[in-house]
Protein backbone atom coordinates (compact mmCIF):
# COMPACT_ATOMS: atom_id res chain seq x y z
CA UNK A 1 0.00 0.00 0.00
CA UNK A 2 2.92 1.99 0.03
CA UNK A 3 2.44 2.78 -3.21
CA UNK A 4 -0.14 5.16 -2.68
CA UNK A 5 2.17 7.83 -1.28
CA UNK A 6 4.60 8.36 -4.44
CA UNK A 7 2.43 10.62 -6.51
CA UNK A 8 3.75 13.82 -7.62
CA UNK A 9 1.92 16.69 -8.46
CA UNK A 10 1.30 17.63 -12.09
CA UNK A 11 1.63 20.88 -13.99
CA UNK A 12 -1.73 21.55 -14.11
CA UNK A 13 -2.30 20.87 -10.80
CA UNK A 14 -0.85 24.61 -9.91
CA UNK A 15 -2.31 26.54 -12.41
CA UNK A 16 -5.81 24.38 -11.33
CA UNK A 17 -4.07 26.19 -6.68
CA UNK A 18 -3.95 29.41 -8.54
CA UNK A 19 -6.20 30.09 -11.64
CA UNK A 20 -9.87 30.17 -11.75
CA UNK A 21 -10.57 26.38 -11.30
CA UNK A 22 -9.07 26.53 -7.57
CA UNK A 23 -12.50 25.08 -6.84
CA UNK A 24 -10.16 21.88 -5.64
CA UNK A 25 -7.29 21.95 -3.81
CA UNK A 26 -4.03 20.70 -5.44
CA UNK A 27 -2.48 17.42 -4.07
CA UNK A 28 0.58 19.53 -3.50
CA UNK A 29 -1.40 21.59 -0.21
CA UNK A 30 -3.00 18.43 1.32
CA UNK A 31 -2.25 16.31 3.58
CA UNK A 32 0.11 13.06 2.67
CA UNK A 33 -2.55 10.15 2.61
CA UNK A 34 -3.16 7.96 5.31
CA UNK A 35 -3.68 4.76 4.37
CA UNK A 36 -5.30 3.81 7.40
CA UNK A 37 -8.04 6.27 7.79
CA UNK A 38 -11.59 5.50 7.32
CA UNK A 39 -12.76 7.67 4.43
CA UNK A 40 -16.55 6.34 3.50
CA UNK A 41 -18.24 3.84 6.01
CA UNK A 42 -21.37 2.15 5.64
CA UNK A 43 -22.93 1.45 8.56
CA UNK A 44 -25.83 -1.42 9.08
CA UNK A 45 -27.32 -0.77 5.62
CA UNK A 46 -30.61 -2.47 4.97
CA UNK A 47 -32.06 -1.58 1.86
CA UNK A 48 -34.92 -2.05 0.05
CA UNK A 49 -36.33 -1.22 -3.25
CA UNK A 50 -40.18 -1.15 -4.60
CA UNK A 51 -40.79 -3.02 -1.50
CA UNK A 52 -38.50 -6.20 -2.02
CA UNK A 53 -35.42 -6.54 0.22
CA UNK A 54 -32.65 -5.72 -1.72
CA UNK A 55 -29.45 -6.19 1.05
CA UNK A 56 -29.46 -6.68 4.64
CA UNK A 57 -27.16 -5.15 7.38
CA UNK A 58 -24.44 -4.30 4.98
CA UNK A 59 -21.72 -2.78 6.91
CA UNK A 60 -18.04 -1.59 5.17
CA UNK A 61 -15.43 1.06 5.64
CA UNK A 62 -13.55 2.22 2.50
CA UNK A 63 -10.28 3.51 3.74
CA UNK A 64 -8.01 6.73 2.04
CA UNK A 65 -6.61 6.56 -1.22
CA UNK A 66 -7.78 2.67 -1.18
CA UNK A 67 -9.74 1.17 -4.59
CA UNK A 68 -12.17 -1.49 -2.88
CA UNK A 69 -13.85 -3.87 -5.27
CA UNK A 70 -17.55 -4.73 -4.79
CA UNK A 71 -18.11 -7.84 -6.67
CA UNK A 72 -21.63 -9.82 -6.77
CA UNK A 73 -23.92 -11.71 -9.34
CA UNK A 74 -26.06 -9.28 -11.82
CA UNK A 75 -29.06 -8.68 -9.43
CA UNK A 76 -27.72 -9.22 -5.96
CA UNK A 77 -27.96 -5.39 -5.40
CA UNK A 78 -24.60 -3.71 -6.32
CA UNK A 79 -26.50 -1.07 -7.60
CA UNK A 80 -28.91 -0.48 -4.88
CA UNK A 81 -25.88 -0.24 -2.44
CA UNK A 82 -24.20 2.39 -4.70
CA UNK A 83 -27.68 4.56 -4.86
CA UNK A 84 -28.02 4.63 -0.78
CA UNK A 85 -23.62 5.36 -0.86
CA UNK A 86 -24.52 8.30 -3.07
CA UNK A 87 -27.41 9.31 -1.45
CA UNK A 88 -29.99 8.61 -3.87
CA UNK A 89 -32.25 7.00 -1.37
CA UNK A 90 -33.13 6.24 2.38
CA UNK A 91 -31.87 3.03 3.54
CA UNK A 92 -34.62 1.30 5.41
CA UNK A 93 -31.90 0.77 8.17
CA UNK A 94 -28.15 1.88 8.76
CA UNK A 95 -26.27 4.89 8.15
CA UNK A 96 -23.50 6.54 5.18
CA UNK A 97 -20.41 8.06 6.70
CA UNK A 98 -18.14 10.29 5.15
CA UNK A 99 -15.25 11.35 7.03
CA UNK A 100 -17.76 10.43 10.53
CA UNK A 101 -20.40 13.00 9.23
CA UNK A 102 -23.99 11.33 8.78
CA UNK A 103 -24.56 11.85 4.74
CA UNK A 104 -27.28 9.47 4.13
CA UNK A 105 -29.35 10.66 2.10
CA UNK A 106 -27.74 13.77 0.94
CA UNK A 107 -26.17 13.36 -2.84
CA UNK A 108 -24.00 15.76 -3.76
CA UNK A 109 -21.14 14.07 -0.89
CA UNK A 110 -19.66 11.45 -2.46
CA UNK A 111 -19.00 11.38 -6.67
CA UNK A 112 -20.48 8.63 -8.90
CA UNK A 113 -19.76 7.26 -12.46
CA UNK A 114 -22.94 5.75 -13.08
CA UNK A 115 -22.92 2.51 -15.09
CA UNK A 116 -23.60 4.23 -18.35
CA UNK A 117 -20.97 7.28 -19.11
CA UNK A 118 -24.00 9.55 -19.45
CA UNK A 119 -22.22 12.05 -21.26
CA UNK A 120 -25.21 14.85 -22.43
CA UNK A 121 -25.36 14.54 -26.41
CA UNK A 122 -26.41 17.64 -26.46
CA UNK A 123 -23.62 19.19 -24.86
CA UNK A 124 -19.73 19.55 -26.46
CA UNK A 125 -17.22 17.55 -24.57
CA UNK A 126 -15.71 20.36 -22.38
CA UNK A 127 -19.52 21.34 -21.35
CA UNK A 128 -19.90 18.25 -20.41
CA UNK A 129 -16.83 17.48 -18.04
CA UNK A 130 -17.21 20.86 -16.58
CA UNK A 131 -21.06 20.56 -16.04
CA UNK A 132 -20.26 19.94 -12.05
CA UNK A 133 -18.48 23.03 -11.66
CA UNK A 134 -21.22 24.82 -13.35
CA UNK A 135 -24.00 23.29 -10.93
CA UNK A 136 -21.44 24.12 -7.99
CA UNK A 137 -22.19 27.64 -9.85
CA UNK A 138 -19.20 28.59 -11.78
CA UNK A 139 -20.07 30.64 -14.97
CA UNK A 140 -19.77 29.36 -18.41
CA UNK A 141 -16.24 30.36 -18.99
CA UNK A 142 -15.20 30.00 -15.71
CA UNK A 143 -15.55 26.57 -15.57
CA UNK A 144 -14.52 25.60 -19.12
CA UNK A 145 -11.21 27.27 -18.21
CA UNK A 146 -11.15 24.93 -15.30
CA UNK A 147 -12.03 21.96 -17.12
CA UNK A 148 -9.66 22.83 -19.75
CA UNK A 149 -6.27 22.58 -17.36
CA UNK A 150 -7.23 19.59 -16.68
CA UNK A 151 -8.31 17.78 -20.32
CA UNK A 152 -4.37 16.66 -21.26
CA UNK A 153 -4.13 14.86 -18.33
CA UNK A 154 -7.52 12.75 -18.80
CA UNK A 155 -6.62 12.65 -22.05
CA UNK A 156 -8.69 14.87 -23.92
CA UNK A 157 -7.10 17.41 -25.22
CA UNK A 158 -8.44 18.30 -29.20
CA UNK A 159 -11.57 16.84 -28.23
CA UNK A 160 -13.19 19.82 -26.56
CA UNK A 161 -15.32 21.22 -29.16
CA UNK A 162 -16.31 17.58 -30.18
CA UNK A 163 -19.91 16.28 -29.32
CA UNK A 164 -20.21 12.95 -27.33
CA UNK A 165 -21.13 11.68 -29.88
CA UNK A 166 -17.70 11.73 -32.13
CA UNK A 167 -15.85 10.16 -29.28
CA UNK A 168 -14.54 6.26 -29.36
CA UNK A 169 -15.86 4.31 -26.23
CA UNK A 170 -12.60 4.55 -24.41
CA UNK A 171 -12.69 8.74 -24.65
CA UNK A 172 -16.22 8.87 -23.35
CA UNK A 173 -15.20 7.04 -20.43
CA UNK A 174 -12.26 9.27 -19.87
CA UNK A 175 -14.44 11.99 -20.16
CA UNK A 176 -17.26 10.54 -17.58
CA UNK A 177 -14.11 10.49 -15.11
CA UNK A 178 -12.84 13.60 -15.53
CA UNK A 179 -16.71 14.87 -14.92
CA UNK A 180 -16.54 12.52 -11.99
CA UNK A 181 -13.43 14.11 -10.74
CA UNK A 182 -14.83 17.79 -11.06
CA UNK A 183 -16.80 16.92 -8.71
CA UNK A 184 -15.13 17.52 -6.41
CA UNK A 185 -15.24 14.66 -3.38
CA UNK A 186 -12.06 12.41 -3.19
CA UNK A 187 -14.36 9.42 -2.50
CA UNK A 188 -16.07 8.11 -5.88
CA UNK A 189 -18.21 5.19 -6.64
CA UNK A 190 -18.05 3.52 -10.05
CA UNK A 191 -20.76 1.20 -11.44
CA UNK A 192 -19.04 -1.11 -13.76
CA UNK A 193 -17.49 1.70 -15.81
CA UNK A 194 -16.07 -0.94 -18.53
CA UNK A 195 -19.11 -2.91 -19.61
CA UNK A 196 -19.32 -0.58 -22.81
CA UNK A 197 -16.03 -1.40 -23.76
CA UNK A 198 -14.70 -4.45 -26.46
CA UNK A 199 -12.08 -6.26 -24.47
CA UNK A 200 -8.82 -4.33 -25.32
CA UNK A 201 -10.29 -1.06 -24.86
CA UNK A 202 -11.41 -2.77 -21.35
CA UNK A 203 -7.63 -4.11 -20.40
CA UNK A 204 -6.31 -0.43 -21.76
CA UNK A 205 -9.18 1.57 -19.87
CA UNK A 206 -8.31 -0.95 -16.49
CA UNK A 207 -4.95 0.51 -16.17
CA UNK A 208 -5.47 3.96 -16.87
CA UNK A 209 -8.21 3.97 -14.39
CA UNK A 210 -5.94 2.39 -11.97
CA UNK A 211 -2.74 5.07 -12.70
CA UNK A 212 -5.39 8.08 -12.04
CA UNK A 213 -6.88 7.21 -9.43
CA UNK A 214 -3.35 6.75 -7.89
CA UNK A 215 -2.03 10.04 -8.60
CA UNK A 216 -5.19 12.07 -8.19
CA UNK A 217 -5.28 10.12 -4.45
CA UNK A 218 -8.77 9.16 -4.70
CA UNK A 219 -10.90 6.50 -2.67
CA UNK A 220 -12.93 4.88 -4.62
CA UNK A 221 -15.30 2.34 -4.76
CA UNK A 222 -15.80 -0.04 -8.03
CA UNK A 223 -18.49 -2.40 -8.63
CA UNK A 224 -18.37 -5.32 -11.36
CA UNK A 225 -18.72 -8.76 -12.13
CA UNK A 226 -15.66 -9.60 -13.64
CA UNK A 227 -13.93 -11.05 -10.73
CA UNK A 228 -10.23 -11.21 -13.09
CA UNK A 229 -11.28 -6.97 -13.09
CA UNK A 230 -11.21 -6.76 -9.40
CA UNK A 231 -8.27 -8.38 -9.42
CA UNK A 232 -6.93 -6.57 -12.07
CA UNK A 233 -7.50 -2.96 -9.92
CA UNK A 234 -8.76 -3.48 -6.28
CA UNK A 235 -6.39 -3.44 -3.17
CA UNK A 236 -9.60 -5.12 -1.27
CA UNK A 237 -12.29 -7.29 -2.74
CA UNK A 238 -15.41 -7.11 -0.99
CA UNK A 239 -18.26 -10.31 -1.96
CA UNK A 240 -22.04 -9.84 -2.37
CA UNK A 241 -24.00 -13.01 -1.86
CA UNK A 242 -27.77 -13.33 -2.04
CA UNK A 243 -30.42 -13.74 -4.62
CA UNK A 244 -33.05 -10.83 -3.34
CA UNK A 245 -35.65 -11.79 -6.75
CA UNK A 246 -35.63 -14.95 -4.70
CA UNK A 247 -36.12 -13.61 -1.29
CA UNK A 248 -33.18 -13.93 -0.37
CA UNK A 249 -31.54 -10.84 0.33
CA UNK A 250 -28.15 -10.04 -0.02
CA UNK A 251 -25.39 -9.72 2.33
CA UNK A 252 -21.52 -9.27 2.18
CA UNK A 253 -20.37 -13.01 2.44
CA UNK A 254 -15.97 -11.65 2.91
CA UNK A 255 -13.56 -9.85 2.00
CA UNK A 256 -10.41 -10.41 -0.23
CA UNK A 257 -7.27 -8.75 0.03
CA UNK A 258 -5.41 -8.51 -3.16
CA UNK A 259 -1.57 -9.81 -2.48
CA UNK A 260 0.16 -6.74 -4.86
CA UNK A 261 0.83 -3.21 -4.78
CA UNK A 262 -0.44 -1.36 -7.50
CA UNK A 263 2.45 -0.37 -9.98
CA UNK A 264 3.14 -4.13 -10.29
CA UNK A 265 -0.40 -5.23 -11.48
CA UNK A 266 0.55 -5.73 -14.84
CA UNK A 267 0.90 -9.27 -15.38
CA UNK A 268 -0.40 -10.44 -11.96
CA UNK A 269 -3.70 -12.50 -13.08
CA UNK A 270 -1.19 -14.74 -14.39
CA UNK A 271 0.85 -15.71 -11.06
CA UNK A 272 0.27 -18.11 -8.47
CA UNK A 273 -1.43 -15.28 -5.46
CA UNK A 274 -3.73 -13.92 -8.30
CA UNK A 275 -5.03 -17.69 -8.46
CA UNK A 276 -5.16 -18.24 -5.10
CA UNK A 277 -7.41 -14.61 -4.75
CA UNK A 278 -9.29 -15.45 -7.65
CA UNK A 279 -9.91 -19.12 -5.26
CA UNK A 280 -11.26 -17.32 -2.27
CA UNK A 281 -13.23 -14.72 -4.56
CA UNK A 282 -15.46 -17.47 -6.31
CA UNK A 283 -15.89 -19.18 -3.06
CA UNK A 284 -17.39 -16.49 -1.53
CA UNK A 285 -19.37 -16.05 -4.83
CA UNK A 286 -20.78 -19.67 -5.10
CA UNK B 1 -23.56 13.99 -56.05
CA UNK B 2 -26.12 12.08 -58.36
CA UNK B 3 -28.47 11.26 -54.81
CA UNK B 4 -28.01 14.67 -53.90
CA UNK B 5 -28.95 15.89 -57.64
CA UNK B 6 -32.28 13.26 -57.77
CA UNK B 7 -33.34 14.60 -54.75
CA UNK B 8 -34.71 18.03 -56.34
CA UNK B 9 -34.82 16.62 -59.92
CA UNK B 10 -37.69 14.78 -59.09
CA UNK B 11 -39.94 16.97 -57.31
CA UNK B 12 -39.07 19.33 -59.99
CA UNK B 13 -40.58 17.40 -62.55
CA UNK B 14 -43.91 15.85 -60.60
CA UNK B 15 -44.44 19.46 -59.62
CA UNK B 16 -44.02 20.83 -63.44
CA UNK B 17 -45.77 17.79 -65.17
CA UNK B 18 -48.98 18.27 -63.20
CA UNK B 19 -49.25 22.25 -63.57
CA UNK B 20 -48.51 21.39 -67.63
CA UNK B 21 -51.85 18.99 -67.16
CA UNK B 22 -53.40 21.74 -65.19
CA UNK B 23 -52.66 23.92 -67.88
CA UNK B 24 -53.49 21.35 -70.82
CA UNK B 25 -57.44 20.95 -69.41
CA UNK B 26 -57.99 24.78 -69.21
CA UNK B 27 -56.20 25.50 -72.49
CA UNK B 28 -58.57 22.30 -73.95
CA UNK B 29 -61.48 24.18 -72.54
CA UNK B 30 -62.32 20.44 -70.84
CA UNK B 31 -63.49 22.98 -67.85
CA UNK B 32 -64.54 26.27 -68.16
CA UNK B 33 -62.16 28.84 -66.94
CA UNK B 34 -64.91 30.75 -64.68
CA UNK B 35 -64.48 27.12 -62.71
CA UNK B 36 -60.83 26.67 -62.85
CA UNK B 37 -58.50 29.21 -63.95
CA UNK B 38 -55.43 28.41 -65.91
CA UNK B 39 -52.06 28.40 -64.13
CA UNK B 40 -51.05 30.86 -66.31
CA UNK B 41 -54.47 33.01 -65.54
CA UNK B 42 -53.30 32.50 -61.75
CA UNK B 43 -49.37 33.40 -62.46
CA UNK B 44 -50.91 36.79 -64.14
CA UNK B 45 -53.48 37.30 -61.21
CA UNK B 46 -50.52 37.20 -58.70
CA UNK B 47 -48.44 39.82 -60.97
CA UNK B 48 -51.07 42.10 -61.52
CA UNK B 49 -52.29 42.18 -57.84
CA UNK B 50 -48.99 41.99 -56.05
CA UNK B 51 -49.03 44.89 -54.14
CA UNK B 52 -52.34 44.56 -52.71
CA UNK B 53 -51.73 40.85 -52.08
CA UNK B 54 -48.57 41.57 -50.44
CA UNK B 55 -49.94 44.55 -48.21
CA UNK B 56 -52.56 41.69 -46.67
CA UNK B 57 -49.92 39.12 -46.35
CA UNK B 58 -47.64 41.05 -43.82
CA UNK B 59 -51.01 41.24 -42.24
CA UNK B 60 -51.40 38.00 -41.71
CA UNK B 61 -48.06 36.84 -41.30
CA UNK B 62 -47.96 39.24 -38.23
CA UNK B 63 -51.01 37.77 -36.46
CA UNK B 64 -49.25 34.31 -37.50
CA UNK B 65 -46.11 34.99 -36.18
CA UNK B 66 -47.34 36.47 -32.86
CA UNK B 67 -49.92 33.98 -32.90
CA UNK B 68 -47.47 31.37 -32.63
CA UNK B 69 -44.98 33.23 -30.34
CA UNK B 70 -47.82 33.33 -27.45
CA UNK B 71 -48.84 29.35 -28.46
CA UNK B 72 -44.97 28.53 -27.68
CA UNK B 73 -44.82 30.62 -24.59
CA UNK B 74 -48.02 29.26 -23.43
CA UNK B 75 -47.08 25.56 -24.51
CA UNK B 76 -43.49 25.85 -23.04
CA UNK B 77 -44.75 27.05 -19.52
CA UNK B 78 -47.64 24.17 -19.60
CA UNK B 79 -44.97 21.71 -20.25
CA UNK B 80 -43.14 22.45 -18.00
CA UNK B 81 -45.43 22.81 -15.25
CA UNK B 82 -46.29 19.18 -16.17
CA UNK B 83 -42.64 17.77 -15.87
CA UNK B 84 -42.27 19.50 -12.41
CA UNK B 85 -45.68 18.51 -10.85
CA UNK B 86 -47.15 15.14 -11.52
CA UNK B 87 -50.48 16.32 -10.30
CA UNK B 88 -50.63 19.17 -12.76
CA UNK B 89 -49.59 16.84 -15.55
CA UNK B 90 -52.70 14.66 -14.31
CA UNK B 91 -54.70 17.77 -14.19
CA UNK B 92 -53.88 19.15 -17.34
CA UNK B 93 -53.43 16.64 -19.96
CA UNK B 94 -57.21 16.01 -20.89
CA UNK B 95 -57.99 19.58 -20.74
CA UNK B 96 -55.27 20.15 -23.11
CA UNK B 97 -56.57 17.28 -25.84
CA UNK B 98 -60.00 18.36 -25.05
CA UNK B 99 -58.90 21.84 -26.41
CA UNK B 100 -57.72 20.75 -29.56
CA UNK B 101 -61.23 18.61 -30.52
CA UNK B 102 -62.53 22.28 -30.27
CA UNK B 103 -62.96 22.99 -34.39
CA UNK B 104 -61.27 26.34 -35.05
CA UNK B 105 -64.34 27.47 -36.77
CA UNK B 106 -66.03 27.19 -34.31
CA UNK B 107 -64.51 28.99 -31.93
CA UNK B 108 -63.52 32.24 -34.38
CA UNK B 109 -66.61 33.81 -33.97
CA UNK B 110 -67.16 33.59 -30.64
CA UNK B 111 -63.40 35.22 -30.24
CA UNK B 112 -64.33 37.70 -32.84
CA UNK B 113 -67.72 38.46 -30.74
CA UNK B 114 -65.60 39.14 -27.62
CA UNK B 115 -62.55 41.16 -28.86
CA UNK B 116 -63.99 42.44 -31.74
CA UNK B 117 -62.36 43.28 -35.58
CA UNK B 118 -59.13 43.96 -34.66
CA UNK B 119 -55.82 41.65 -34.18
CA UNK B 120 -56.26 40.37 -30.98
CA UNK B 121 -58.88 37.53 -31.85
CA UNK B 122 -56.55 36.33 -34.29
CA UNK B 123 -53.88 36.20 -32.39
CA UNK B 124 -55.25 34.53 -30.15
CA UNK B 125 -56.88 32.16 -31.85
CA UNK B 126 -53.27 31.04 -33.37
CA UNK B 127 -52.11 30.87 -30.09
CA UNK B 128 -54.87 28.08 -29.31
CA UNK B 129 -54.32 26.10 -32.17
CA UNK B 130 -50.31 26.19 -32.23
CA UNK B 131 -49.98 25.39 -28.46
CA UNK B 132 -50.98 21.64 -28.53
CA UNK B 133 -48.09 20.53 -30.87
CA UNK B 134 -45.90 22.38 -28.95
CA UNK B 135 -47.02 21.06 -25.43
CA UNK B 136 -47.11 16.90 -26.53
CA UNK B 137 -43.40 17.36 -28.03
CA UNK B 138 -42.18 19.20 -25.20
CA UNK B 139 -43.89 17.11 -22.73
CA UNK B 140 -42.87 13.91 -24.58
CA UNK B 141 -39.23 15.49 -24.81
CA UNK B 142 -38.74 16.34 -21.10
CA UNK B 143 -39.97 12.70 -20.33
CA UNK B 144 -37.68 11.00 -22.67
CA UNK B 145 -34.81 11.96 -20.48
CA UNK B 146 -33.07 9.12 -19.09
CA UNK B 147 -33.97 8.79 -15.34
CA UNK B 148 -30.00 7.64 -14.23
CA UNK B 149 -29.36 11.13 -15.88
CA UNK B 150 -31.40 12.70 -13.55
CA UNK B 151 -29.82 11.24 -10.85
CA UNK B 152 -26.36 11.90 -12.29
CA UNK B 153 -27.71 15.50 -12.10
CA UNK B 154 -28.65 15.07 -8.19
CA UNK B 155 -25.35 13.38 -7.69
CA UNK B 156 -24.14 16.99 -8.54
CA UNK B 157 -25.92 18.69 -5.86
CA UNK B 158 -27.94 19.97 -9.26
CA UNK B 159 -31.68 21.59 -8.53
CA UNK B 160 -34.96 20.96 -10.47
CA UNK B 161 -34.03 23.94 -12.37
CA UNK B 162 -30.46 23.04 -13.29
CA UNK B 163 -31.39 19.70 -14.35
CA UNK B 164 -34.52 21.25 -16.30
CA UNK B 165 -32.07 24.24 -17.65
CA UNK B 166 -29.36 21.94 -18.97
CA UNK B 167 -30.53 18.61 -19.29
CA UNK B 168 -34.46 18.59 -20.11
CA UNK B 169 -34.40 21.54 -22.52
CA UNK B 170 -31.55 20.40 -24.50
CA UNK B 171 -32.51 16.87 -24.84
CA UNK B 172 -36.62 17.91 -25.67
CA UNK B 173 -35.24 20.24 -28.24
CA UNK B 174 -35.28 18.01 -31.59
CA UNK B 175 -39.34 17.17 -30.14
CA UNK B 176 -39.67 20.77 -29.46
CA UNK B 177 -38.59 21.25 -33.59
CA UNK B 178 -41.07 18.67 -35.37
CA UNK B 179 -43.49 20.27 -32.95
CA UNK B 180 -43.28 23.63 -34.47
CA UNK B 181 -42.91 22.69 -37.65
CA UNK B 182 -46.05 21.69 -37.68
CA UNK B 183 -47.43 24.95 -35.58
CA UNK B 184 -46.11 26.97 -38.10
CA UNK B 185 -47.97 25.01 -40.95
CA UNK B 186 -51.50 25.78 -38.69
CA UNK B 187 -50.39 29.30 -37.65
CA UNK B 188 -50.60 30.73 -41.13
CA UNK B 189 -54.05 28.43 -41.71
CA UNK B 190 -55.09 29.41 -38.16
CA UNK B 191 -54.66 33.63 -39.22
CA UNK B 192 -56.58 33.28 -41.99
CA UNK B 193 -59.78 31.43 -40.65
CA UNK B 194 -60.18 33.50 -38.48
CA UNK B 195 -60.54 36.52 -40.69
CA UNK B 196 -62.69 34.96 -42.95
CA UNK B 197 -64.95 35.86 -39.84
CA UNK B 198 -64.23 39.38 -39.83
CA UNK B 199 -61.34 42.06 -40.08
CA UNK B 200 -60.73 44.66 -42.19
CA UNK B 201 -56.96 43.66 -43.83
CA UNK B 202 -55.42 40.08 -44.11
CA UNK B 203 -55.11 37.41 -47.00
CA UNK B 204 -58.39 36.07 -45.38
CA UNK B 205 -60.07 39.40 -45.60
CA UNK B 206 -59.47 39.57 -49.57
CA UNK B 207 -59.74 36.10 -49.75
CA UNK B 208 -63.51 36.56 -48.79
CA UNK B 209 -64.21 39.37 -50.91
CA UNK B 210 -62.51 37.99 -54.38
CA UNK B 211 -64.63 35.10 -53.84
CA UNK B 212 -68.02 36.91 -53.11
CA UNK B 213 -67.21 38.49 -56.53
CA UNK B 214 -66.03 35.31 -58.27
CA UNK B 215 -62.85 36.41 -59.76
CA UNK B 216 -61.17 33.06 -59.12
CA UNK B 217 -57.88 33.59 -60.45
CA UNK B 218 -57.17 36.28 -57.82
CA UNK B 219 -58.62 33.53 -55.24
CA UNK B 220 -56.48 30.86 -56.84
CA UNK B 221 -53.72 33.62 -56.18
CA UNK B 222 -54.18 34.09 -52.48
CA UNK B 223 -54.15 30.15 -51.89
CA UNK B 224 -50.62 30.22 -53.45
CA UNK B 225 -49.65 33.10 -51.25
CA UNK B 226 -50.92 31.56 -48.28
CA UNK B 227 -48.89 28.29 -49.65
CA UNK B 228 -45.99 30.32 -49.82
CA UNK B 229 -46.24 31.63 -46.37
CA UNK B 230 -46.95 28.46 -44.78
CA UNK B 231 -43.76 27.38 -46.70
CA UNK B 232 -41.53 30.04 -45.69
CA UNK B 233 -42.39 29.84 -42.36
CA UNK B 234 -41.71 26.41 -41.87
CA UNK B 235 -38.19 27.16 -44.10
CA UNK B 236 -37.69 29.74 -41.06
CA UNK B 237 -38.61 26.93 -38.42
CA UNK B 238 -35.81 24.42 -40.22
CA UNK B 239 -33.18 26.99 -40.27
CA UNK B 240 -33.77 27.52 -36.48
CA UNK B 241 -33.30 24.47 -35.87
CA UNK B 242 -29.77 24.51 -37.66
CA UNK B 243 -28.66 26.96 -35.79
CA UNK B 244 -30.55 26.11 -32.40
CA UNK B 245 -29.14 22.00 -32.28
CA UNK B 246 -25.31 22.01 -33.30
CA UNK B 247 -25.15 19.03 -32.09
CA UNK B 248 -27.37 17.28 -34.56
CA UNK B 249 -24.78 18.36 -37.27
CA UNK B 250 -22.25 16.57 -35.46
CA UNK B 251 -23.98 13.35 -35.35
CA UNK B 252 -24.78 13.28 -39.01
CA UNK B 253 -21.00 14.36 -39.98
CA UNK B 254 -19.93 11.32 -38.67
CA UNK B 255 -22.20 9.51 -40.45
Amino acid sequence: MSSFRSVSPSESDTSKATGPGSLRPGPAEAAPLNPGRVRLEAAGLSLSWDGEAVCEDVSFDVREGELLCLVGKSGSGKTTIFHALAGLMMPEAGRVLLDGEDVTGRPGKVSYMLQKDLLLDQHTVIDNVSMPLRIAGASKGEARDAAQARMAEFGLQGAEKSYPSQLSGGMRQRAALLRTYLMNNDVVLMDEPFSALDAFTRKDMQQWFLSMLTRLELSSVLVTHDVDEALAMGDRIMVLAGNPAAGTPSSIAGMVDVPCPRESREGFLLTDEALEAKKQVLALLA
Amino acid sequence: MTRSRAKWVAPTLTVAAVLALWQAVCSFGLVPSFMLPSPLQVAQAIVDDFGLLMSHAWVTLAEALAGLCLGVAFGFLIAMGMDRFRTMDAALSPLVTISQTIPTVAIAPLLVLWLGYGMMPKVLLVALTTFFPITVSLAQGFRSVDPDTVDLMRVMGASWWQTFRLVKVPAAAGHFFSGLRISATYAVVGAVVAEWLGGFEGLGVYMTRVRKSYSYDQMFAVIIIISALSLALMGAVKLLERVCMPWRRAIKERK
